[in-house]
């Protein structure tokens, strides 16, 4: 039983020692003194120049400007003041580096805000007219939001990270100001530095005050660009609305006015039809008028040509009885006068 | 007779000019072999290679070390004494970068490292061994540049001649 307890802790212990040691590694320094301490800051340096982000090059800066310091305090403890003055001096460069690495970092980032606005502003002016079918693009600005949030989030961290690390900077100078084994050199460069890391904290906050100033200020006036973007949407609403009824009524008016044509039209041709029909029992009746006229004439004309022919019959009978009445006086010799 | 003086003219015209053309030749040949050399000291020597240079302004201000590029790629080439192991070389090497690095390899005269940070740069640190010196050759790239960073450090590290 005590050997398996044994074993188990030195498990443990083996195991935490291993990480311990990784660790330990990556946070030892190379010293000026070593003979690698150049390639060093040539690694630091080009890690520095491989780096785009701003903040994320602050944050080196601010990790090298802790290790220069480290450096000063460990050679200042040698002995080595002349080398401890040249890191005071680099340190310095260092701090400066910080500071406008840090300004140009907030330019970059209130650059990309006013951009991120601008961009907002005009898909807004483009999703406007079809507000219906914006599903999908709300989609990606919500993303985008989220993705503004998560790097000002990131950026706030940051931010709060290197004024923790300026803090204890500052404690670390401070501390090596009171010693006095320093010669009054060290200490200037010291105090000079301490000055400049003042600075440049005041001037980082004077910046971030003016900033949440401006913000504040930029988030009243969205709120009334919202407000009145809210108000003109709803007047167009209101008025869409208006057109609509309008419309409505205007195809109503038109429907009835269609329907009433449609039965002026239907009656007229009605009415025609009645005329055509009246007119055509009118050329009937005449036409029949005229067939009795005709057979009437017609009738007239067999009864006269009847009467012509009976009367001609008649003639004719008696210029044959006369013929025969003068036959007969000629074969009796004597004339017959009638 | 005079067939014969002529015929020796001849051949010793033609003699002299080969031995021109070879004189030639040996001056071309030596001038591509310095053409061909990128960078040369006592202590190595890289043959030239497409895409990468030196980089003179910073190499200037060095004593030790060499600096060369290509695109995102840059190389620290820095010589050591012999008293120190290598194992202190690749504990000093992976001090120098930012903190949090890992180290995701390590062979004989080989380490890979990474840092740990938004933009991650990626170092692969070989060891070589000189007469006099050691080498240490240290290449940093961006993360997300590495695999198409790979075929030019290789093409790289088959160029170098140590002395």
């Amino acid at each position: 039983m005590k050997l398996k307890t044994w074993l188990s802790l030195a498990t443990i212990s083996v195991f935490f020692v291993g990480n311990t040691a990784f660790a330990n590694e990556a946070e030892e320094t190379v010293t000026p003194d070593e003979e690698l301490y150049d390639t060093s800051i040539l690694i630091e340096e080009t890690e520095l120049a491989l780096t785009e982000d701003q903040m994320e090059r602050a944050l080196l800066l601010d990790e090298f400007a802790n290790d220069r310091l480290s450096e000063i305090e460990a050679t200042i403890e040698e002995g080595n003041l002349e080398e401890a003055e040249q890191l005071i001096e680099q340190y310095e460069e260092y701090l400066e580096r910080l500071e406008s690495e840090l300004e140009e970092s907030e330019e970059e980032q209130e650059a990309s805000e006013e951009e991120a606005n601008e961009e907002d502003d005009e898909v807004e002016r483009v999703e406007l007219p079809e507000s219906d079918d914006n599903d999908g693009n709300e989609q990606g600005e919500d993303s985008d939001e989220e993705n503004q949030e998560e790097s000002a989030e990131d950026q706030d961290k940051s931010e709060e990270e290197l004024r923790e690390s300026a803090k204890q900077r500052t404690i670390k100078l401070q501390a090596l100001l009171e010693r006095e084994d320093l010669p009054e050199e060290a200490k200037a460069g010291i105090a000079k530095a301490l000055e400049n890391q003042k600075r440049a904290e005041e001037n980082y906050l004077r910046a971030k005050a003016e900033k949440a100033v401006s913000d504040e200020d930029e988030d009243e006036q969205e709120q009334e660009k919202e407000e009145e973007e809210e108000r003109e949407l709803q007047e167009e609403r209101e008025e869409e609305a208006a057109e609509q009824v309008e419309e409505e009524n205007d195809k109503e008016a038109e429907a009835v006015v269609k329907a009433e044509q449609k039965q002026n039209k239907a009656e007229k041709k009605q009415q025609k039809a009645a005329e055509k029909a009246e007119k055509a029992e009118r050329k009937a009746q005449e036409k029949l008028e005229k067939a009795e006229e005709k057979a009437n004439k017609a009738k007239e004309k067999a009864q006269e040509k009847q009467e012509k022919a009976e009367e001609e019959a008649e003639k004719k009978q008696a210029k044959k009885a006369q013929e025969n009445r003068q036959k007969q006086e000629k074969g009796n010799g004597k004339p017959n006068h009638n | 007779m005079k067939r014969a003086m002529m015929i020796t003219c001849l051949f010793m015209l033609c003699a002299c000019g080969q031995g021109e053309d070879a004189t030639n030749d040996d001056n071309n040949a030596g001038q591509a072999e310095t053409e061909a050399v990128l960078y040369e000291n006592d202590v190595f020597q890289i043959e030239e290679i497409d895409g990468w240079s030196v980089d003179e302004e910073a190499t200037a201000e060095q004593e030790q070390n060499v600096i060369f590029s290509n695109g995102t790629i840059r190389l620290i080439v820095s010589i050591v004494s012999k008293e120190q192991t290598i194992d202190t070389l690749k504990k000093d090497v992976l001090a120098s970068f930012s903190k949090k690095v890992e180290l995701i390899e390590d062979d004989e005269n080989y380490i890979a490292l990474l840092t740990n940070r938004k933009e991650n740069i990626r170092g692969d640190v070989y060891f070589h061994q000189g007469a006099e010196h050691q080498l240490i050759f240290t290449y940093m790239t961006p993360e997300q540049h590495y695999q198409e960073s790979k075929g030019q450090i290789n093409a790289l590290n088959e160029s170098i001649n140590v002395f």
